[in-house]
């Protein structure tokens, strides 16, 4: 049960490292293209 | 980690003193006879486990790196752009999913084969959403034609077709029980969706994209590894393991409707392995198809010139096990799984939980601790519907009455005969608890039907036993 538990925290972290890395690269490709 | 006894968990070592010539090398990728008296495989170590965790998610995003450093700027909108790079992520997942699954001994040994399913399908579903997203995002920034309009460039349809594919997969991987879809067929189709899926993506990120030359390089490279290992896996393997092939020597019946079956192997290429681990097994009779299916290995691995299997006719292929004969041909892939009592040495105090056919993992511990007379208490916990489907009742007995191990057997029966003096009714945490004289100090390994296993595993956990304490068996159809 131990090895689900560490799992399940593995794949949040994952998921979040995903999601803000998706987010960072989306905004700093487009801050020259979204500039005024 | 090395295992009591110089016997190690699955897919520990390479080493191979019998391969032919020219074949070594091969066989060793295949991860077949593994030597354990050639220490531990630094592969099966926490530290390679760790480095595997952390370079995970580096992995899944080098190709929107890659891509990022290749193109700083993009050519959409921020929200479309949020739309694409959540495709490159999702479909880098995707494709990760293959050397995964791929059953490889340098993925499988730190983790076991049931934690790697299980973190599969949680990745799979993050891969999923980010893909789902990636139209969505991107037509509310661009124009919802995209998703609309029947006449768009073929690269749109690719990436419609995929994300249909995409989605059907998750359908009938999640829901397959419910849709009464067989193993074997849903093994066939989640086969080849996922490589139609890959190609599929392959076309759309190709013709889509108006990235440099550098994108098709990166594409190509992440493809030709998922399909290497989806070849691998699904072709050139299951042809290295016919040469060590095993032949059938007894099939047996247990109890109604439970077989054994015992498979002898090629002198000097046993296999070996952990009690209570299992592997895959395609029985190649003339009048069996020639599946592979995943088992508990019942035998101890003291006796690993033979193993056998006891195989409860539960599903299409298990129905037809009684058509096996002695002489037909068997390939063996394993050992997996880390359900062993070998893996807790501080375990001393151990309670048994079966149910029904779960007995097999655990009576592979119990002949092992026989063999290797280990004087441990046990107190096996067996759940039968009736005395009549008690399997390995006459060996039981036996290994209760000598002293390796110290064994004590309660039988709890859901249908008990009239005049039953002991147990009856269900199985659940608090008579757990009472069987056992409290949970105190006690470690539980657990192999029974999956709403049993969840029943439980929740009452331990609310009496407070550890989770390290708490064993179970993860691997069901």
């Amino acid at each position: 049960m131990h090895r689900f538990r560490v799992l399940g925290i593995y794949v949040l972290v994952v998921a979040v490292v995903l999601i803000s890395a998706i987010a960072s690269v989306a905004v700093l490709r487009t801050t020259v293209t979204d500039a005024p | 980690m090395r295992l009591e006894h110089g016997i190690e968990p699955a897919g520990i070592n390479g080493g191979n003193g019998n391969a032919r010539p020219g074949a070594a090398l091969l066989e060793r990728l295949a991860e077949i006879d593994r030597d354990p008296d050639d220490g531990p495989s630094w592969f099966a170590r926490r530290p390679w486990g760790i480095f595997l965790a952390a370079i995970y998610p580096i992995l899944a995003l080098t190709p929107l790196a890659i891509l990022a450093a290749l193109k700083p700027e993009s050519d959409h909108p921020r929200l479309a752009e949020v739309g694409v790079d959540c495709a490159v992520v999702g479909f880098t997942m995707i494709a990760l999913q293959f050397v995964i699954t791929a059953r490889l001994h340098w993925i499988e040994a730190p983790f076991g084969l049931d934690l790697l399913l299980v973190f599969h399908r949680a990745t799979a579903l993050i891969a999923v959403t980010l893909l789902c997203l990636h139209p969505l995002l991107v037509a509310s920034a661009e124009g919802w034609s995209l998703i609309t309009r029947v006449h768009v460039h073929w690269c749109i349809w690719a990436g419609r077709a995929a994300l249909a594919i995409l989605l059907v997969q998750v359908i009938i991987s999640l829901w397959r029980r419910a849709l009464r879809l067989p193993y074997t067929q849903w093994r066939r189709l989640h086969n080849v969706f996922a490589l139609a899926l890959l190609g599929l993506g392959f076309a759309h990120a190709l013709a889509v994209g108006l990235e440099p030359i550098g994108a098709t390089i990166v594409w190509s490279v992440v493809i030709a590894v998922a399909a290497g290992c989806w070849l691998f896996s699904r072709a050139i393997r299951p042809r290295l393991l016919l040469r060590r092939g095993f032949r059938v020597v007894v099939l047996k019946e247990e109890a109604p409707r439970v077989w054994t079956v015992v498979l002898e192997s090629q002198p000097g290429r046993a296999l070996r392995f952990a009690p209570g681990q299992f592997q895959f097994l395609r029985l190649h009779g003339a009048e069996l198809p020639a599946e592979e299916h995943p088992f508990t290995i019942a035998s101890s691995p003291t006796r690993s010139g033979r193993i056998s299997l006891t195989i409860k006719e539960s599903g299409t292929f298990t129905a037809l096990i009684d058509r096996t004969r002695p002489g037909d041909r068997a390939t063996v892939h394993g050992p997996f799984g880390r359900f062993s009592h070998t893996l807790h040495p501080d375990d001393e105090d151990l309670v048994f939980v079966a149910g029904g056919v779960g007995i097999t993992p655990l009576m592979s511990m119990l002949r092992y601790m026989r063999d290797r007379q280990e004087p441990r208490s046990v107190l096996l916990i067996y759940a039968s519907r009736r005395p009549l489907d008690v399997v390995f009742a006459g060996e039981l007995r036996e290994i209760a009455a000598g002293a390796f191990p110290l064994l004590t057997v309660v039988h709890v029966f859901s249908d008990a005969p009239p005049g039953w003096p002991g147990e009856t009714g269900r199985l659940d945490a608090e008579r757990l608890a009472r069987l056992c004289d409290g949970v105190d100090g006690k470690a539980f390994y657990l192999c029974c039907p999956g709403p049993m296993t969840t029943v439980l595993v929740r009452g331990l956990r609310r009496m407070g036993v550890s989770p390290r304490r708490i064993h179970t068996d993860h691997f069901a159809l």
